[in-house]
């Protein structure tokens, strides 16, 4: 679902492309990528990192 | 002669002869008491004052050293010592092969750390954080603290102040700033929020600043942030950097027995390369962490150490579980009559927050933008001034300015009816009509 140019977002088949998404997907996905949780575990990790390689 | 007990035989010293007999304790007598401080403890009169002399050795008396030709009996060759066997001996005899070393249990970082205390070396490059292993080790035997708070980090989190955490109608910095605050100390972590003092914080984050500048009018605003880095530390001396949203600041957290990780955020506009350019070169162990590969490209020889995506609170954005309906346009940039700007719109009522903030005039939200474009003459005091302009505003020909053609035709007149020259909403997103299309027929409505 991603289209090269800008204009072509508002072509009437991509938009039927977009119908066939399932939302409910689409949202866990999103829930499961961008979750405050997994922020927090993804910045822990990198201060962790961080700490060793200088320590 | 002297005593025996006190090892004293000038008679068999070989400095007899520059010992003279009244250097001996018993022509000599105790030394006089030194002139003490008021209040100082009396010391016992030692045997230093009316001890014997101390010799050069002691223990023990020594001999005569011998006495030395000119020249040595052999000199160095920078070769192998001589009557070892140079030439003549045999090669050594191989060394026993050793036993196969056995599979190591698999030890846990403390033990690791507790052997390299014992051992006392502790593995690490700075010795400061070796001895702070070592006490957090030697706090954790004796059941001071356990594991999971040596493990607990001190962050602070140090953001910008133009608006209170988490923001009020305003989805940014800050409220990934908040997201970030609550996830840490749900995760066990102490944090520090430096921000503006009214940010409010759902967890027991604690907040270190006065007022938002924006909130209440009265800061000063500056061209870019006044941390200008971001930097993650160890107890002793702060030395990591880390970057979430390109200009990034933090401070250390202090020094105690835990350690100490800050991070913040800042502006991540055009100063963004140029911030994050100084947070790496402020320490030389500075790392920086991005919030997606874009970031990188512009100085992708910074110290990247990991990518941590911004995150959402979803709750704010509604869906709908069926596919199809209407969808939200997107103005192209630079489009005439769209006012170039990329903020989505949708249709109105649709339960996006973006949406239901524009009920509200921006002006009456935004304190500042306020002071920026003060509100707009009255009625009476705009048509004062209009009558003056037109006395004054006569040309050499003779024309007025009501005669002369209007450039700007009459796009400002029918939108700026403020008479400020900034257009009105509803107007300039006059041709900006949501673009809708039935979910049936797919045409455009």
């Amino acid at each position: 679902m991603i289209v090269d140019k800008y204009r072509d977002m508002e072509d009437p088949a991509v938009l039927e492309l977009a119908d066939s998404l399932d939302p409910v997907v689409i949202r866990t996905e999103v829930e499961t990528r961008f979750s405050p949780e997994n922020m927090v575990a993804n910045y822990v990790a990198a201060y962790e990192a961080t700490i060793e390689a200088t320590a | 002669m002297a005593s025996r007990r006190r090892r004293l035989q000038p008679d068999q010293l070989p400095q007899r002869d520059r010992v003279a007999s009244r250097h001996g304790a018993r022509r000599v007598g105790p030394r006089p008491p030194r002139l003490r401080r008021r209040g100082a403890a009396r010391r016992p009169v030692a045997h230093r004052g009316c001890g014997a002399l101390r010799l050069v050795a002691p223990r023990g008396v020594r001999r005569l050293r011998a006495r030395r030709d000119a020249l040595p009996d052999r000199l160095s060759d920078g070769c192998a010592t001589a009557g070892l066997g140079r030439r003549n001996a045999d090669p050594a005899r191989p060394r026993p092969p050793r036993d196969r070393a056995r599979p190591r249990a698999p030890a846990s970082r403390l033990d690791r750390d507790r052997r390299a205390a014992r051992a006392g070396s502790t593995g690490y490059a700075s010795r400061a954080f070796g001895r702070m292993v070592a006490r957090w080790t030697a706090a954790v035997e004796r059941g001071r603290v356990t594991i999971d708070e040596v493990r607990r980090c001190r962050v602070g989190l140090v953001c910008p102040v133009w608006f209170p955490v988490p923001p009020e109608a305003y989805g940014g910095t800050e409220r990934v700033v908040a997201l970030l605050a609550d996830g840490l100390v749900d995760a066990g972590h102490d944090v520090t929020l430096f921000a503006s003092g009214d940010s409010q914080t759902a967890r027991s984050a604690r907040v270190r600043l006065p007022h938002g500048a924006r909130a209440n009018g009265s800061g000063t605003r500056t061209g870019r942030c006044s941390t200008p880095c971001t930097r993650s530390s160890r107890p002793t001396s702060s030395t990591s950097c880390t970057t979430t949203r390109g200009c990034s600041g933090s401070r250390s957290a202090g020094s105690s027995t835990r350690r100490s990780v800050t991070r913040c955020t800042g502006r991540s506009t055009d100063s963004r390369a140029g911030c994050t350019s100084r947070c790496s070169s402020s320490r030389r162990t500075a790392k920086l962490i991005s919030i997606s590969m874009n970031q990188r490209r512009p100085k992708e020889h910074l110290p990247w150490i990991a990518n941590c995506p911004n995150a959402l609170d979803l709750s704010m954005y509604p869906f709908r579980r069926k596919p199809g309906g209407d969808y939200s346009r997107l103005p192209r940039p630079h489009e005439p009559g769209q006012g170039g700007s990329s903020r989505p719109r949708g249709g109105a009522g649709d339960g996006h927050p973006a949406q239901d903030r524009r009920e509200v005039p921006r002006a009456a939200r935004d304190p500042l933008l306020r002071r920026v474009h003060p509100p707009a003459p009255r009625r009476r005091d705009r048509v004062r001034r209009r009558g003056r302009s037109r006395r004054q505003g006569r040309a050499a020909d003779g024309r007025t300015r009501a005669d002369l053609p209007d450039r700007l035709g009459g796009a400002v007149r029918a939108d700026d009816d403020r008479g400020d020259g900034v257009r009105d909403a509803r107007s300039s997103r006059r041709g900006a009509a949501p673009f809708r299309r039935s979910s049936t027929t797919g045409a455009p409505a």
